[in-house]
């Protein structure tokens, strides 16, 4: 029985090669895109879920409520790691964790620069990174330990490093004095941290502020709680842990986050989870879906339209004593056959574009073909893309009854034209609202790129200051800008486009009780505002000439207006055990991400304590001036290498993910289009077919052949129209509200929608005119004695 | 073997009710082989088909061998069906995907017979009928004679009590025809029972008795 299906399947494929083309290039290039997109986001599911005993851990944020809302944030007092344990017996272990820059390792004359963190000894204890060589127990036992991945023991030592690293001394930027106290196995691929070395973060932990150490927040803590213990009380009991012990953090909660969501639901909002990358695996889960029902219409549509070809056989069947559920079973197996087919080819298909789609979505991925897990998605995927596209037709097919078959009726009973309609239009609307998100997300990304941050920059250069500078800042200074090309020099402690350091600690003369502020700090000099062209709102900039200003703050106009003070000039300023007057007040321009509103901040005169050199270079010299760069930069470096980075780069980095969102839908649109047009197409093919008689008496009787393609077409594109009319007001709806992701957004621009628009309607009406015209264009005699 | 009392067939349109049949009853004996004949229109292929359970009648009863047609559900209807029954058609109606062999398997199929009987039986029928050398061509590479001596093999490759035809010769040219209803005279001579429909007078005197019908009642009655 099986093998009379299969051959029957078979046979009907080959005999109606174009539309069997059809169906299985659509569902082909849908499952080829499915494929890839599962493969995604099966490796996004995975990432940091292989710690032994993950689900007991958490991380603790804080939350404070502030003028705009709460803001949750990812560090919490140091001193916490002590108190909970001390208080609360459900905690089972607890350690803490905090990014650092890269650092230069260095072993005799060989430096490699790595990325790292500090962490507590808990650190190793909670999570499953395995210490493959070391001390024992506690790592950071010992002053000025530190920790290295095997893939840096193998730089530093080469591949036989086993039995050598542990123990020898290791010159990290500059400081000789370093001992290797462990060796820890590679950080997995499926880990959101990711580093080569770890210091001790109690030796490099701040002396406690103005003996204040409650006020700062700077370690990301995680525990574990106990088997028994539930969390959830935990964090209700431990939730004022902070508030009890800083006076000026009343209304700080304290709150637990699941360790395995963290890479995944990282967004907060009011103090809520509030999304995160969760968002691009559904976006995306959601798209290749949409993608696969797509390719599933084209299949159903087909195959009910032609139905009247499959009629004869069904009747036939029935009388020789097939079942419904025979032929139902049979037209499955039809569908699972195509299917399979198409899975064969789309599995060849990705294979061959995963280099290009590993670059698009910036992760590495593998379609391993040996892994039972992949096997595992494609029959999943195969099955369903079966039932989806065969049920229909199957028990559809399967209804007729044998006595209107047998007499040959075949008009209108075997329509099911109502329900092909409605898919084409769900079809093509589907199609139009991913070509409007492609035309929106772009939009908004194109924003991005050339929004006036409230600073220039272009042309900015920029790298760490080397060793041998910083003794001697100025003269570094000066012999930059003597390199032709460099405009002006700067000295500060970060990217002034991603301030990452912040505090809660100032206090400012005429400041009320409770009117704690959260700040971001930039140390800087006094040429920063000049070379970044910060413009100043009120007040004067640093002045290399006036010695009092080695301890002068400048501020935004944003902390301006949160300190409430009207004429903040003059003002003393104290955090972090300095104190000084405010001198000036610059114009806002975005610290960080658009999607958050420019936040208060205060820019601190300490050259000594900056570390990174920016320059301004002269448009069109940088080749020149990096060169020029380098050669000094080796008269300083004492061995250090030269990196540098510029800061339009580093900007657009900061919206990768937007980047890959637009690149992304870009393509998912185009195949959508793509499916749903080879859809029309068949489905044109087919009306123009079953109409050839109508066609050749038309002819006849002397219509034109615009009028016939104008019949044709009629009928498909007012099914396109109505789409539009659904898919362009809800394209409006949903892009609206994710541009409400960003604090800095474009509108909706109506251009999007027309231009999808039309590009629907044009692709369809060349798709349909194309089978019109040829029907149209059919000698009329052939056609009418065919009958 | 078959018992029709007034059966009722119509069709309702534009609240309008027309009649297809009529009142109609009849009685049909194994080992008979009847012709209906009739004007276009008069209501055979109904008749037949209502015979062979592809459709019901709106009123009347009809009984086969013992059982309530009427009263049975579509399930046990179509076992018997496909157990009893053997179609044959004007248009033949062979599966064009399918090869002569393949053609006659499927009923066997449908009724679960095994491999190796399956083999058996197609082997006596192709022999019997002399169609073993085109056993594995397809439809579309054969005459209509032969196309349709493959389609009364596989109506009666399930040795089916009743064959129904239906115009049987309509689309074959004299000769072909003959060699069909010569076919059927064996058959009946074998102690098959068959129905059949035809316009024609001369293959209506292969059987054994003929029913005129018109406008859906039974005209004349006549034994042969």
């Amino acid at each position: 029985m099986l093998t009379n299906y299969l051959k029957m399947a078979l046979r009907n494929l080959l005999r109606q090669r174009g539309y069997s083309l059809i169906n299985i290039l659509g569902l082909s290039v849908g499952l080829t895109v499915s494929l890839l997109i599962l493969l995604w986001v099966q490796d996004e599911l995975k990432i940091d879920r292989f710690h032994a005993g993950g689900d007991r851990l958490y991380r603790i944020l804080a939350n404070l409520p502030g003028e705009t809302g709460v803001s949750t944030w990812e560090t919490t007092p140091y001193p916490l790691l002590d108190y909970l344990p001390e208080n609360y017996p459900e905690i089972e272990d607890i350690g803490a964790y905090d990014p650092t820059n890269q650092k230069e390792f260095k072993i005799d004359d060989r430096g490699y620069l790595a990325d790292g963190i500090f962490a507590t000894a808990g650190f190793f204890r909670l999570l499953s990174f395995p210490v493959l060589e070391g001390d024992g127990a506690d790592l950071f036992a010992q002053p000025n330990s530190v920790a290295i991945s095997s893939d840096l023991a193998g730089k530093l030592f080469g591949n036989g490093w086993q039995g050598k690293a542990v123990g020898k001394s290791v010159t990290i930027n500059g400081r000789p004095d370093y001992r290797i106290s462990g060796v820890f196995a590679d950080v997995p691929a499926h880990s959101s941290l990711d580093f080569d070395f770890v210091l001790s973060l109690d030796e490099q932990h701040p002396p406690d502020m103005n003996g204040f150490p409650w006020g700062n927040f700077d370690s990301r803590i995680l525990l574990k709680v106990g088997k028994e213990a539930d969390a959830a009380v935990l964090a209700e009991k431990m939730k004022k842990a902070v508030s009890e012990n800083n006076e000026y953090a009343e209304d700080l909660d304290l709150i637990l986050q699941p360790f395995e969501r963290m890479y995944l639901h990282g967004a907060f909002e009011n103090g809520r989870e509030a999304g995160g990358r969760i968002e691009y695996v559904r976006l995306f889960g959601l798209a290749a879906a949409f993608l696969m029902l797509i390719a599933c219409i084209n299949f159903m549509n087909l195959a009910t339209a032609r139905a009247s070809r499959r009629a004869k056989e069904v009747g036939v069947r029935k009388t020789v004593g097939a079942g419904r559920g025979a032929l139902v079973a049979q037209f499955l197996l039809e569908a699972a056959l195509v299917s399979a087919i198409s899975l064969t080819l789309a599995v060849v298909l990705s294979r061959s574009l995963l280099p290009f789609f590993q670059e698009l979505s910036g992760k590495e991925l593998a379609i391993d073909l040996s892994s039972w897990e992949l096997w595992g998605l494609i029959a999943v995927v195969g099955l369903l893309t079966a039932l989806v596209a065969g049920s229909y037709p199957a028990f559809f097919l399967s209804s007729f009854r044998i006595a209107n078959v047998i007499k040959g009726d075949r008009s209108s009973q075997f329509g099911g034209s109502q329900l092909r309609r409605g898919l084409v239009v769900f079809q093509f609307a589907l199609s139009t609202l991913l070509v409007v998100s492609a035309l929106v997300v772009r939009s908004q990304v194109d924003f991005i790129r050339n929004k006036h941050l409230g600073l220039n920059k272009e042309n900015v250069l920029y790298f760490r200051t080397p060793p041998g500078a910083s003794e001697d800042l100025e003269t570094f200074r000066t012999e930059l800008l003597r390199i032709p090309g460099v405009q002006r020099v700067t000295y500060a402690d970060a990217n002034p486009l991603s301030i990452g350091s912040q505090t809660g600690d100032p206090k400012w003369e005429g400041m009320a009780p409770d009117d704690g502020l959260l700040f971001h700090v930039m140390i800087a000099d006094e040429y920063f505002l000049q070379t970044m062209e910060i413009p100043l709102a009120d007040g004067r900039d640093f002045s290399p000439l006036l010695s009092i200003d080695s301890m002068s703050f400048l501020i935004n106009e944003t902390a301006a207006r949160a300190m409430k003070l009207d004429d903040p000039l003059g003002r003393r300023l104290e955090f972090w055990g300095v104190s000084g007057p405010i001198v000036g007040v610059v114009k806002d321009f975005h610290l960080s991400s658009l999607h958050t509103s420019i936040s208060p901040l205060i820019i601190a005169n300490m050259p000594s304590e900056t570390g990174m050199s920016l320059l301004r270079i002269e448009p069109g010299r940088t080749d020149e001036v990096l060169a020029a760069t380098r050669k000094l930069f080796g008269a300083f470096a004492q061995g250090h290498p030269f990196r540098y980075d510029f800061l339009d780069d580093r900007y657009l980095e900061m919206y990768r993910s937007e980047q890959r969102t637009s690149a992304l839908s870009k393509w998912f649109a185009l195949v959508a289009l793509f499916i749903s047009c080879l859809g029309l197409l068949g489905l044109s093919a087919f009306i123009a077919e079953q109409k050839t008689k109508e066609i050749g008496i038309r002819k006849v009787l002397g219509a034109s052949v615009f009028q016939i393609t104008a019949m044709l077409s009629r009928e498909f594109l007012k099914l396109v129209l109505l789409s539009l009319f659904i898919a362009l007001p809800l394209g409006w709806y949903l892009m609206d509200r994710w541009l409400e992701d960003f604090a800095y957004r474009v509108n909706v621009p109506w251009w999007a929608f027309v231009l999808a628009g039309s590009l629907a309607l044009t692709l369809a009406i060349f798709t349909v005119s194309f089978q019109s015209i040829k029907a149209a264009l059919t000698d009329p005699v052939k056609s009418l004695k065919r009958e | 073997m078959i018992t029709l009392s007034n059966l009722e067939r119509f069709y309702t349109n534009a609240s309008q009710k027309t009649y297809v049949l009529r009142d109609l009853s009849l009685k049909i004996e194994e080992g008979e082989f009847v012709t209906i004949m009739g004007p276009s229109g008069a209501g055979k292929s109904t008749l037949l088909n209502i015979i062979g359970m592809l459709d019901q009648p709106d009123r009347g009863e009809y009984h086969f061998f013992d059982e309530p047609v009427h009263k049975l559900k579509e399930k046990k209807r179509q076992e018997l069906h496909k157990y009893y029954m053997g179609f044959v058609f004007q248009a033949y109606y062979l599966i064009d995907e399918l090869t002569v062999y393949e053609n006659i398997e499927t009923p066997l199929l449908y009724r679960k017979v095994k491999r190796s009987e399956r083999q058996s039986r197609i082997a006596d029928i192709l022999d019997r009928f002399q169609i073993v050398a085109k056993k594995d061509l397809f439809p579309h590479q054969l005459s209509g004679g032969q196309q349709q001596l493959v389609g009364v093999a596989r109506a009666i490759v399930g040795n089916p009590k009743l064959l129904l035809a239906d115009e049987p010769t309509g689309n074959l040219h004299s000769s072909q025809g003959e060699v069909i209803m010569d076919l059927f005279r064996q058959l009946h001579r074998d102690g098959m029972t068959i129905v059949q429909v035809t316009h024609n007078e001369k293959y209506a005197q292969y059987g054994t008795r003929v029913v005129e019908l018109e406008d859906g009642f039974v005209r004349q009655d006549v034994a042969l």
